[in-house]
């Protein structure tokens, strides 16, 4: 390897403000070569993001970082304002995760990209124009001399991060730095974006830091990927050998908590190895892997389809305003068993569900359950009905209402329904906490006081307590870190054996769909376009957009 | 050009709105009227001191106050129709002329009071919000928390306290100096001194305001994805400021005057009471004084036209400072 | 004259973007039980509580400190403050008594900002949690209407309205009451729509609870921070607008309040600024206090977090 572009040594970050406190990097050290792609890996809050920051001094004044941080023979944690302005932009380019919000709202692209060379040059309006010009065809922005007019919220969330990635090459900069730069983004979207990403390092000669969560990402984009948990730096290793011979415990829970397309893992046939960090008095951390065994007196583990079904819903549309989003679909889940329904984001996934669980009412069609229908029936029946279906949404921070403590959260619903009784409350409260893993002092906290997976554990209590036959999980763990990710899937797997339930599972990811599900239905623009049992869908899918997925995921 | 179509489509919007309103406003206004106490003729008759049935009666008559209620509100709508509201008995002339004489004099004290708060506001707001909790922002933030509670009309009074009887320095009072007759820069000088006390007392308020919400864009906007972006490129410090931050604070700031607009009216009313500023406040409190209702009702109605109109030009500033902003 | 709360109106709007639950809750500011025991140990609220209830104090004991009508000639006219101990505020034109003048002044314009902005909000916060919670039809009338409400300069209405009804405490109360409605009914409505749309509600309803279940247990608690907020603001607000309204002389002609106050001190300006500058600044030293307290309770209910703004 030939010197180092970039030398990091025992960085430390201190945050110091009102919002935030503590050390979020402890000690990090690695080096990038020039044109040299290496990834940060790690689960939110690890410090990767920190660090990234910290590189190019964009962290708030009240922060306090210590080692060294040399760029090219300068220690960038020693330099000034205005040596520092000669770096940030011109030396070193940042890509952030929201397009959405890292352009200036008010000004045109085309502006925003010249005022680098604004800054950094003396080129004149017609140069820089040019320039632009040819920025823009470089990230492959269609119709450049139409769109350098374009506000950014005129343009799509892809093209915006292109426009911030033409930003950040202007200089043609000798380290790129991109931060999540894909997680905003649709899947098909997020290939086309790590591919410009490439191929932009490759005729620039860049360096490049890519910043991310998601493993096989990093295995595919990196030439070297450095594994960070609690702001250190747990391994580091050449991407190829990332899934096969990574050494450290943690990246290997982190392996195999994840699931993969193309493992052949199903929730029937084995549960996800969960990993447990534990912090030894020295501060030392060391992981535990464990893999559950599935539950020993397991109920009829392959449910037939052509048992008498739980839910029919016939020829539902759904309309906002003149847009119909769901469009004359029709489905069947069987009891016991777990539907998954993927699709694009937009497709209408998550309006049917909300229709399913009676917070939207169609437009036409019926929904049955149990045979009988919910929508016509009368008031006291439909409330019964309604009971019996339940839904876990997706966003653990933003459904369970924070003014309510835990205990008054799930023992309300009881009171509402009907059960007078507070000791008799209590005892199914605690009844609900232990089947979801939950401590029952829980019952006497705030939902601030948890984390985003013991929240998901309490919007599964939720879901439970009233003993329903049928949970819609929507998205219940795509906001969740993969080492979440595995309990709450297994915990989900457990609760349907021991329960019997049936569930609708809805997601946007192939392969935990392909992992948690017996059947698979593929939605697009409002209907259901293919539908199959799981293996069999992905073997040898029949329509266009299955294998679309199917690719994007690869 | 899409430009020019937002603006006139902007505009209809504002002048759609504008006819529900202002049939609203009339409508209550004229059944308020029927509330008060005493009419014009019972004014006229206590004023000359002399009140028989007999001249009452004439009087009611020759200003159709004899008329059945509907009748009367269909002809105070017809007179509408035809920009009439009315006649004021006292000035002897139509109530719309009367108004517009004094409209310009409230459009003035109200524009000059807006951009005195724009740009007072924008300074103070800056410089506190570049440094919050340094001692620029502290003094700053306790002064604007005071004029934030001061009343306008009040500390109006304690500027002619200080500035006209103490120091000598400007007019108490009026609009202009009677019975010179100025010209040129001694004319603007003139009706700026007279225009100084009124405007700074009508905004000192906003300022605090607009300080207040300045600071706040500006502390935002510290943390912001983009701002976070633009020092990425390398920006400097001032032009970062410049370029994005208060550029973008702008926006906003345009939205809050608008909706500030129906409150420096009444608050210019009050003003120009303690300041005797020849406008549509003055007006209000004579008629208020001599119960001349019809006037009041009049510069209700042409206050409500006056805030429409000042509201879409602010929409189209608006929809100018920030491309996101859709016409509704 | 002012629109007091529409900064805060759109402070706390932008306090409580999108996912400010969350952020509340996140930083340990969700807890209930707690929150009183917050409040009170913030400094601006306690200013503001401390200084607000010295005058409430002085108000109350008005008859006691100074008995009689303090309308009457109580002595020598135009005394300056402090010229005779026992006018230590002086007297005005007419030799009354400014000290009385001004602690029954206090008892007027008390009642009068405390039961418009009570008035205001009850009717302010029925029609905006209907327009809010309910949406549809029955939401697009209601906002045409406030927005009407908003294009009316709101003291020049005021002035109309007392004028024309005659000025009297209810007149002036119902006509503060009746312009300023709308400012925490536009409040309530946004954030009834945002909270209506949050996912807790949504789980809210998918277990089953009625609408006045979800609306007292689920959204009005958490509604609750910006509407006292915004409710200690519009009670500067009114208090304003009622000096304003007196000292144009449409208060009431029987009630000394500071408005009227300064209304009459205003003639002997040029001489005697102390009448105007004395009943001023109590009406300074109260609306300060409320403001600080609005301040307070904006720190501690609607802690600001970070990039929260998106602008449109």
């Amino acid at each position: 390897m030939s010197a180092p572009l970039l030398s990091v040594r025992d960085l430390t970050v201190d945050y110091a403000s009102v919002r935030r406190q503590g050390r979020a990097v402890d000690g990090v050290s690695f080096d990038i070569a020039p044109g040299e792609a290496v990834a940060l890996v790690g689960e939110s809050g690890c410090g990767k993001s920190t660090t990234a920051l910290a590189l190019l001094r964009l962290l708030p004044d009240s922060t306090r970082i210590g080692g060294s941080i040399v760029f090219d023979g300068q220690n960038i944690n020693g330099l000034d304002e205005k040596a520092l302005r000669q770096l940030r932009g011109r030396r070193i380019g940042m890509v952030f995760q929201e397009p959405m919000t890292s352009l200036n709202p008010v000004q045109r692209i085309g502006h925003q990209i010249a005022e680098v060379l604004r800054v950094h040059t003396n080129l004149g309006s017609c140069a820089r124009r040019a320039r632009v010009l040819e920025l823009l065809h470089q990230v492959a922005i269609p119709d450049p001399t139409r769109n350098i007019r374009a506000f950014p919220h005129e343009l799509s969330g892809g093209q915006r991060q292109r426009v911030v990635i033409a930003m950040a090459i202007a200089m043609n900069p000798d380290l790129l730095i991109a931060d999540e730069p894909t997680t905003a983004l649709d899947s098909a979207i997020q290939a086309q974006i790590l591919e410009l990403l490439d191929r932009l390092r490759r005729e620039l000669g860049m360096a490049l830091l890519l910043i991310s969560h998601d493993l096989p990402l990093v295995e595919q984009w990196s030439d070297r990927v450095i594994v960070v948990h609690h702001g250190q730096v747990m391994e580091e290793l050449p991407s190829q050998q990332l899934f096969a011979q990574s050494q450290h415990a943690y990246t290997r829970g982190l392996i195999n908590a994840s699931v993969r397309l193309h493992d052949d893992l199903h929730y029937t046939n084995g549960r996800l190895v969960e990993v447990a960090a534990n912090v030894d008095p020295s501060g030392d951390h060391s992981f535990t892997l464990t893999r559950p065994p599935l539950p020993a007196s397991a109920p009829a583990l392959t449910p037939s389809p052509c048992d008498t079904s739980l839910l029919s819903v016939s020829n539902i549309s759904v309309q906002y305003g003149e847009r119909r989003v769901v469009d004359d679909l029709s489905l069947r889940l069987g009891r016991g068993e777990t539907l998954g329904l993927v699709g694009e984001s937009g497709c209408g996934k998550s309006t049917l569900s909300r229709t399913i669980v009676g917070l939207l009412r169609p437009s036409a069609g019926s929904i049955r359950l149990n045979g009988q229908d919910i929508l016509n029936s009368d008031a006291a029946a439909r409330r019964a009905l309604r009971r019996r279906v339940q839904m876990v949404f997706q966003d653990p921070y933003a459904s369970l209402n924070p003014r309510h403590r835990i205990g008054e959260l799930l023992g309300n619903i009881l009171a509402f329904h009907g059960e007078r009784d507070p000791i008799q409350r209590q005892g199914e409260v605690f009844k609900v906490l232990d089947q979801v893993g939950l401590p029952r002092s829980a019952a006497y906290r705030w939902p601030h006081e948890f984390s985003g997976g013991q929240r998901q554990r309490i919007g599964i209590a939720r879901a439970l307590i009233l003993q329903p036959e049928l949970i819609l999980l929507d998205e219940p763990v795509s906001a969740l870190d993969v080492s979440v990710q595995a309990q709450i899937l297994n915990l989900l797997a457990d609760l349907k054996a021991t329960h019997g339930l049936s569930y609708i599972f809805i997601s946007h990811d192939l392969a935990i769909v392909r992992y948690f599900s017996d059947r698979v239905a593929v939605m697009h623009a409002g209907r259901i376009v293919e539908e199959n049992d799981a293996r069999t869908l992905l073997l040898a899918p029949t329509h266009a957009q299955t294998r679309r997925l199917i690719e994007a995921a690869h | 050009m899409t430009q020019s179509r937002r603006i006139f489509r902007s505009l209809l919007r504002n002048f759609l709105q504008a006819i529900p309103t202002i049939f609203i406003i009339v409508t209550l206004g004229f059944f308020m009227l029927q509330l008060a106490p005493g009419d014009a003729a019972d004014f006229m008759a206590a004023e000359a001191g002399s009140a028989t049935a007999e001249t009452m009666a004439q009087l009611r008559s020759a200003f159709g106050l004899d008329l059945p209620l509907l009748s009367q509100l269909g002809s105070y709508y017809a007179g509408l129709a035809n920009f009439s509201l009315g006649h004021s008995l006292r000035y002897g002339m139509p109530v719309s002329e009367l108004i517009m004489q004094r409209l310009p004099g409230t459009i003035t004290l109200m524009a000059a009071a807006i951009v005195l708060a724009v740009s007072l506001g924008l300074l103070a707001g800056t410089v506190m919000g570049m440094r919050p909790g340094r001692w620029p922002d502290r003094i700053l933030s306790v002064l604007s928390l005071l004029f934030y509670s001061v009343p306008a009309f009040w500390i109006g009074l304690m500027l002619i306290v200080f500035f006209s009887i103490r120091l000598g320095w400007l007019p108490t009072g009026g609009g202009y100096t009677l019975g010179a007759k100025l010209s040129g820069l001694d004319w603007f000088v003139d009706r700026a001194r007279h225009l100084a006390l009124p405007a700074l007392s009508l905004a000192l308020y906003y300022v605090a305001i607009y300080a207040r919400l300045v600071r706040a864009s500006v502390i935002e906007a510290k943390s912001q994805d983009h701002v976070r972006t633009a020092i990425a490129k390398g920006m400097g410090r001032y032009r970062l400021i410049r370029v994005h931050i208060l550029r973008s604070a702008l926006g906003p700031i345009t939205a809050m005057v608008g909706m500030h607009v129906a409150g420096i009216l009444g608050g210019a009313v009050v003003i120009e009471t303690v300041f005797s500023w020849p406008g549509m406040g003055r007006l209000a409190y004579e008629a208020i004084l001599s119960r001349e209702y019809t006037v009041l009702l009049g510069i209700l109605i042409v206050s409500a036209l006056l805030v429409i109109a000042m509201n879409a030009i602010f929409d189209i500033v608006q929809s100018l400072l920030d491309p996101r902003v859709a016409v509704r | 004259m002012s629109h007091n709360p529409d900064i805060n109106d759109e402070l706390a709007r932008r306090a409580l973007g999108p996912g400010a639950a969350v952020a509340n809750a996140a930083a340990g500011n969700a807890e209930p039980s707690s929150s009183v025991r917050r409040v009170l140990l913030n400094p601006l609220v306690v200013v503001g509580l401390t200084i607000l209830s010295a005058i409430g104090a002085l108000a109350l004991l008005a008859p006691l400190l100074t008995p009689g009508d303090p309308l009457s000639i109580a002595g020598p006219a135009r005394l300056w403050p402090g010229e005779i101990a026992a006018f230590p505020l002086g007297t005005d034109a007419l030799g009354r008594n400014v000290l009385a003048g001004v602690l029954h002044g206090a008892r007027a314009s008390i009642f009068v900002g405390l039961s418009a902005t009570l008035l205001g909000v009850v009717i302010g916060i029925l029609i905006g949690a209907v327009a809010g919670y309910f949406g549809g039809w029955v939401d697009d009338l209601i906002v045409r209407f406030i927005e009407i409400f908003q294009t009316i300069p709101s003291f020049v209405l005021l002035v109309v309205l007392v004028a024309f009804s005659g000025p009297s405490l209810l007149t002036v109360i119902l006509g503060i009451a009746l312009v300023s409605w709308d400012v925490i009914a536009r409040l309530t409505r946004s954030e009834f729509r945002r909270l209506s749309a949050q996912d807790f509600v949504s789980a809210a309803r998918v277990v089953g609870y009625d609408h006045s279940h979800i609306i007292r247990h689920e959204i009005l608690p958490n509604a609750a921070p910006a509407l006292i907020v915004t409710g200690s603001i519009m009670v500067a607000s009114a208090l304003l607008m009622e000096a304003a309204l007196s000292f144009m002389g449409l208060g009431d002609p029987n009630l000394v309040s500071w408005g009227s106050m300064i209304g009459s001190g205003r003639e002997l300006l040029r001489t005697h600024w102390y009448l105007t500058a004395i009943p001023g600044g109590f009406i300074v030293v109260s609306v300060l206090a409320l403001n600080l307290l609005g301040d307070g309770l904006n720190d501690v209910l609607n802690p600001r977090h970070g990039a929260a703004g998106q602008i449109s």
